[in-house]
């Protein structure tokens, strides 16, 4: 039976190229999930109702505040179905990790990494082709620029792993061009620990616990998923806060503790910060040190390998697709509910190759 | 041989970074000497698109509606090009379709059709009937469609999705019909045929659209005067809309 498919245009092609969109199909995606607690309080009105009822307060303290916004924990199920899954995959159960990993919905905070860490459990299984089609989604425009930088290791080792070397080199070409400005922002912010994100970020937001959606375009120069963090999320709100009272406040001792607060929580907040960018630019580094070695062995190999044997391949074929089953080609733009649905077929090199230089 | 010493030294070169990079105790990525080596060497790309190995990947999703064994019900609104040039026809229907998988379907379709003179009708017709007793005037007579009953076969060989606005993607099928039954006229019943193709757009898990362009054929009984009416072969092409309710 001859099947034909037809993918009409849209505008959104070219939308993927608009950071600000690639934000909303994101937040759209994990829109259902807070990082924190369960009550959202605004703190402008926090502040407002503080004053009406503290007039001649001598002192200010979001003690109370924060322990109703953080003391719950929203999303447990599915940050435990994440901690099952590394557990699985510590103890090298990659199988049931895999699982497990499958466990968390896409419209969850934590399905980016389950993607990736889904994509390392196939790699470690030696499903270098499932490999790929989990980074694919990765790599994919609307998450190239704010997916973690070890998603490009994963696609880079998997192409090697299947000496697809022109592959590894795109991958490193595409690495070089969505991740490089992220990665020097983030290095200078663990040494500065504030950027012009964070004072955007400080500027707009008001609700607390801070979502991913409050975070807005400032996520692509900020730690990855730094709102999820309570520290941080307690210091940005002693910071507003004291900010909002500043402004309401008359008692003159109280305005000198304000000042104190507010300058004591700024500075936390950066230290925060800093401590933050300081993980992720250790494990960026990380990350271009093995990208580096990846080149390396896939330059050697590429001279070693020239004029391998039609015999030293194997080539595999797509799965059979049912009736119940749509297929489109891959022109390398996504449409948001294509992400995660990709498929790769390789002709890969024979494993456990022997190589003479 | 030339191509081998370059490689050599690509290699030494990019060993040379890599083992800074190992080296560097900072711990502090060098954009210029970590970052901007990777994947810079044409010719080394060059030499790997020889390398045998390849990659393929495609977008495999599950349709949206579930059409296996399924029932749809549907309103139409059609209507009728060519046929008889004094009329003006058209219709309103009610399909029931059976989806035996997403590939095919069977359907009964029942129109129910409203007809009006075109202009010329309206001449023809009026000159006939002003026609003073004992004058000569050319005979006027018109078939005119009242329902018909079909059973059609579906066949959805391709299918695809779109986007409206950014809203929500919408899978759809195009398809091919053929089938037949009966037409009531106004001189009485005969048989139609028909084939065409459609779009069936699937709105939601239970909201459908369709559209189709069928050819349909079917003889008409007129009158010229003398006492045994003439059959006519008429070749009409139907126009139909509609949504339906998947259950």
């Amino acid at each position: 039976m001859v099947v034909m498919m037809i993918k009409k245009a849209t505008t959104l092609g070219n939308c993927t190229r608009n950071f600000a969109y690639k934000l909303v199909l994101i937040t759209g995606l994990m829109s259902s999930s807070l990082a924190l607690a369960g009550e959202t309080v605004s703190v402008k009105d926090w502040t407002v109702k503080w004053a009406a009822k503290n007039k001649n307060a001598v002192s200010f303290s979001t003690a109370e505040l924060e322990k109703n916004i953080f003391s719950g924990c929203s999303d447990c199920a599915n940050k435990k179905v994440m901690e099952t899954a590394r557990a699985e995959f510590a103890k090298g159960q990659y199988e049931k990790a895999f699982e497990s990993y499958n466990k968390v919905p896409k419209a969850n905070t934590y399905w980016l990494n389950a993607v990736e860490e889904r994509g390392w459990a196939q790699f470690r299984m030696g499903q270098f082709e499932k490999a790929m089609a989990q980074t694919k989604t990765l790599l994919a425009p609307q998450f190239a620029e704010v997916v973690n930088s070890e998603a490009y290791l994963l696609q880079s080792l998997s192409q090697l792993k299947i000496c697809d070397y022109k592959g590894v080199f795109e991958t490193h070409r595409m690495f070089k061009e969505k991740q490089k400005s992220r990665i020097v922002e983030i290095q200078n912010l663990s040494e500065t620990g504030w950027n012009d994100a964070m004072t955007a970020l400080m500027k707009t937001v008001d609700r607390f616990p801070m979502t991913l959606k409050d975070m807005g375009p400032t996520v692509q120069t900020l730690p990855g998923q730094i709102y999820k963090d309570v520290e941080f999320q307690k210091q940005a709100l002693r910071f507003k806060a004291t900010e909002r009272a500043l402004n309401l406040a008359e008692n003159s001792s109280l305005l000198a503790q304000l000042e104190s607060q507010n300058d004591q929580a700024f500075k936390a907040l950066k230290k925060r910060v800093r401590q933050l960018a300081q993980i992720e630019s250790d494990a960026n580094f990380a990350t271009v040190q093995k990208l580096n070695l990846v080149e390396v062995e896939a330059i050697q190999r590429v001279h070693t390998d020239t004029g391998m044997a039609d015999s030293m391949y194997k080539k595999s074929d797509f799965k059979k697709t049912n009736n119940d089953q749509l297929v489109f080609m891959d022109d390398g733009r996504p449409w948001i509910d294509e992400l995660d649905k990709y498929e790769v077929s390789a002709k890969t090199c024979v494993q456990g190759l022997r190589r003479k230089m | 041989m030339k191509n081998a010493k370059w490689i050599k030294l690509a290699i030494a070169t990019t060993l040379f970074c890599s083992l800074n990079v190992l080296a560097s105790t900072g711990k502090k990525v060098n954009p210029k000497a970590d970052i901007d080596t990777l994947g810079g060497n044409q010719e080394i790309m060059d030499m790997a698109q020889n390398i045998k190995s390849t990659s393929r990947s495609r977008i495999v999703q599950n349709r949206i509606i579930d059409r296996n064994m399924a029932l749809e019900m549907g309103l139409t609104f059609g209507n009728v090009f060519g046929g008889d040039s004094y009329l003006r026809t058209q219709s309103l229907g009610a399909s029931l379709d059976f989806h035996i998988n997403p590939r095919w379907s069977l359907g009964a379709r029942y129109y129910d059709y409203g007809s009006s003179l075109t202009p010329e009708g309206e001449r023809i017709s009026s000159k006939a009937r002003n026609t003073p007793a004992g004058g000569t005037s050319n005979s006027f007579d018109i078939d005119t469609p009242q329902n018909s009953v079909m059973a059609v076969i579906n066949w959805y060989p391709i299918y695809g999705k779109t986007s409206f606005l950014d809203i929500g993607v919408t899978q759809f099928d195009l398809y091919v019909l053929a089938g037949g039954g009966q037409m009531n006229l106004s001189s009485g019943s005969t048989p139609v045929y028909t084939g065409g193709i459609g779009l069936g757009a699937w709105l939601s898990k239970h909201v459908t659209a369709r559209a189709e362009i069928r050819y349909q054929t079917y003889q008409d009984q007129l009158s010229d005067g003398s006492p045994q009416l003439i059959s006519r072969n008429l070749d009409t092409v139907v126009g139909t809309v509609g949504f339906g309710w998947l259950l």
